[in-house]
């Protein structure tokens, strides 16, 4: 299963990843041969096989206070001292 | 090196206090040129061990585990303790909380020593793929110790710690295991807690001990397996005692040897291993039977659809905004997601965020990952159907013993194959221990012993059965 490079660039666009041209060159073959290796999952005869069905038990739901929020801000690479700190979501691209 | 039974008996007899084995173990890390550790925790360590040394100088009864020098992957979250889970992009990362399978081993008495070296986020069979170094194999430093617990497994062949925390997703315990010729156990899916197990494949994760021998890895097993209700896949089957049912022995034990695990790619020397083991089995009262399970040949490829998926939605946190590392600054939001991701996540992280955004992408979700999921339910029926006429199923851990460094890097789908006897089992949620059952070329060879679900005492029995006529944990490796 072969991949374009627009292909490619799509999908780390998609998952928000910069690539270098020679990562993009690099991946482009390594991701088509495994594409091409799980491409044999075609050959299984699936017509009867029912997806599975999730069996997760649920708790009450009960509120239960986390009390170090100020551990979850200090986390952060850039924080003051209640906020993260964050790139303006609207900027003009350097 | 000794084993957690050893310890405890030196420390009951006052031969030593857990403060002089902790620090024992501490400077073994510190000489170490394995590069098995991330982080070391110095300082934690001899507090807990002080804390033993206390509680037994004023007659409390001591834990399963206290005074034993542990080592924990780096993708457990320790409060306040750096967890990178391999990746510069958790560089600096300071947990809020503790992870189930830690604080349950701390809780037992165990002197956390340090975090271990791990591919990235658990992803790789070598120990290749970490931001911080690759790990060496104790007995050979030329080659892989395995992976993706590369630093766990090491690190107990090397006697840098008596037990280790490893996660099992597609092999990452019990390859790792078998490379560095030690015990290594993957419980069945939902048997051990994964609250502060960072995720990369959620429905496939497993925490599980690595140790010296059998009764050791059924000692920490027993620590931290059973539900907790903070893990909402953790299951509510009782425990069983694995330590009193380890003698049981194998009297009328059905093995099964699934032939599709000893076919094209298994080198000759490890299958003459394997089946060196099987022969003592028998000999001891098992019998043997040939069985078959026709859709294993889909596994791995199931596996590389499954588990990308998973990862390119558990990975997606990963924005270098609200903990870790970030990028060069971007000049807006859109322009940080990318430097950050692009820049600090590795290679191997990339491909398979890329994989799993393919194959969950409208207009090959169904080619894919539907095709995945109903593969996997066909694998587990095969393991069910083969498991009414058997109890254990007997296999090598790997195809063939440590690789060199470098060897398979260039080549993804070469890594991938290297866990082709164990994806199958994380497939269908099943435990499996790999022991050493020999040595090729003076590398540690593997032998996987997979039981039913919720069946860990059994192949804990029938391992320790096995290991007690060889002498192969028993070993150190040169130079270590």
């Amino acid at each position: 299963m072969a991949l374009s490079q627009e292909d490619v660039l799509h999908l780390a666009a998609l998952a928000r990843l910069e690539l270098t041209p020679d990562e993009v060159e690099l991946y482009q073959k390594q991701l088509g041969d495994v594409l091409s290796y799980v491409a044999q999952l075609q050959e299984l005869d699936t017509r009867s096989t029912a997806m599975p069905q999730a069996a997760t038990p649920l708790r009450t739901d009960k509120v239960e206070l986390f009390f170090e929020p100020g551990r979850l801000v200090a986390a952060a690479p850039e924080h003051d001292d209640s906020f993260v700190v964050v790139p303006p979501v609207f900027g003009e691209s350097r | 090196m000794l084993t957690i039974r050893e310890l405890k008996a030196k420390l009951a007899r006052r031969e030593v206090s857990a403060v002089e084995i902790t620090e024992q173990y501490l400077a073994a890390q510190a000489a170490s040129q394995l590069n098995a550790f991330i982080t070391s925790t110095p300082e934690r360590a001899l507090e807990a061990a002080r804390s033993v040394d206390a509680s037994f100088a004023r007659g409390d009864d001591l834990g399963p585990l206290a005074g034993v020098p542990l080592a924990v992957k780096d993708v457990f979250t320790i409060k306040g303790i750096e967890t990178t889970a391999g990746s510069k992009v958790l560089r600096g990362y300071q947990p809020p909380y503790t992870a189930t399978v830690v604080e349950r081993a701390e809780a037992a008495g165990a002197i956390v020593v340090g975090k271990t070296n791990c591919d990235e986020f658990a992803m790789g069979s070598s120990g290749e793929n970490s931001a911080f170094g690759v790990t060496h194999n104790p007995w050979d430093g030329a080659k892989v110790p395995g992976g993706s617990s590369s630093g766990s497994a090491a690190a107990v062949a090397a006697g840098e710690c008596v037990a280790s925390l490893g996660s099992d997703t597609g092999g990452s315990i019990r390859q790792p295991a078998a490379l560095c010729g030690i015990v290594g156990l993957k419980p069945t899916y939902g048997r051990v807690s994964r609250r502060g197990l960072i995720a990369m494949t959620s429905s496939l994760d497993c925490p599980g001990p690595l140790a010296r021998t059998v009764e050791d890895a059924a000692i920490l097993l027993q620590a931290i397996a059973g539900h907790d209700e903070r893990d909402a896949t953790s299951v509510s089957m009782p425990v069983s005692d694995y330590t009193a049912e380890l003698t049981n022995g194998v009297s009328g034990l059905r093995l099964g040897l699934p032939v599709e695990f000893f076919g094209e790619g298994l080198d000759p020397r490890v299958r003459d291993a394997v089946m060196g083991a099987v022969a003592e089995l028998e000999a001891a009262g098992a019998t043997v039977t040939e069985v078959s399970l026709p859709s294993m040949k889909y596994a791995l490829a199931a596996y590389y659809v499954i588990c990308p998926s998973e990862v390119s939605a558990n990975l997606a946190r990963y924005d270098g905004l609200r903990y870790g590392a970030r990028a060069s600054e971007g000049a807006n939001l859109s322009e940080a997601y990318l430097r950050t991701r692009g820049q600090l996540f590795g290679a191997e992280a990339k491909r398979r965020i890329m994989l799993g955004t393919y194959v969950l992408s409208a207009g090959y979700y169904d080619a894919y990952y539907r095709k995945a999921v109903q593969a996997r339910v066909a694998i587990r029926a095969d393991f069910t159907r083969v498991f009414s006429q058997v109890d254990v199923l007997v296999t090598p851990t790997t195809p063939e013993t440590a690789f060199p460094l470098g060897s398979k890097a260039q080549s993804p789908l070469a890594m991938y194959l290297a866990d082709v006897y164990t994806v199958p089992v994380n497939i269908a949620g099943l435990p499996a221990v790999s022991l050493p059952c020999g040595f090729v070329g003076g590398l540690p060879v593997g032998l996987q012993l997979i039981g039913k679900p919720w069946d860990e005492a059994t192949i804990l029995q029938a391992a320790y059965t096995y290991e007690a006529t060889t002498d192969w944990h028993t070993r150190v490796p040169q130079g270590a």
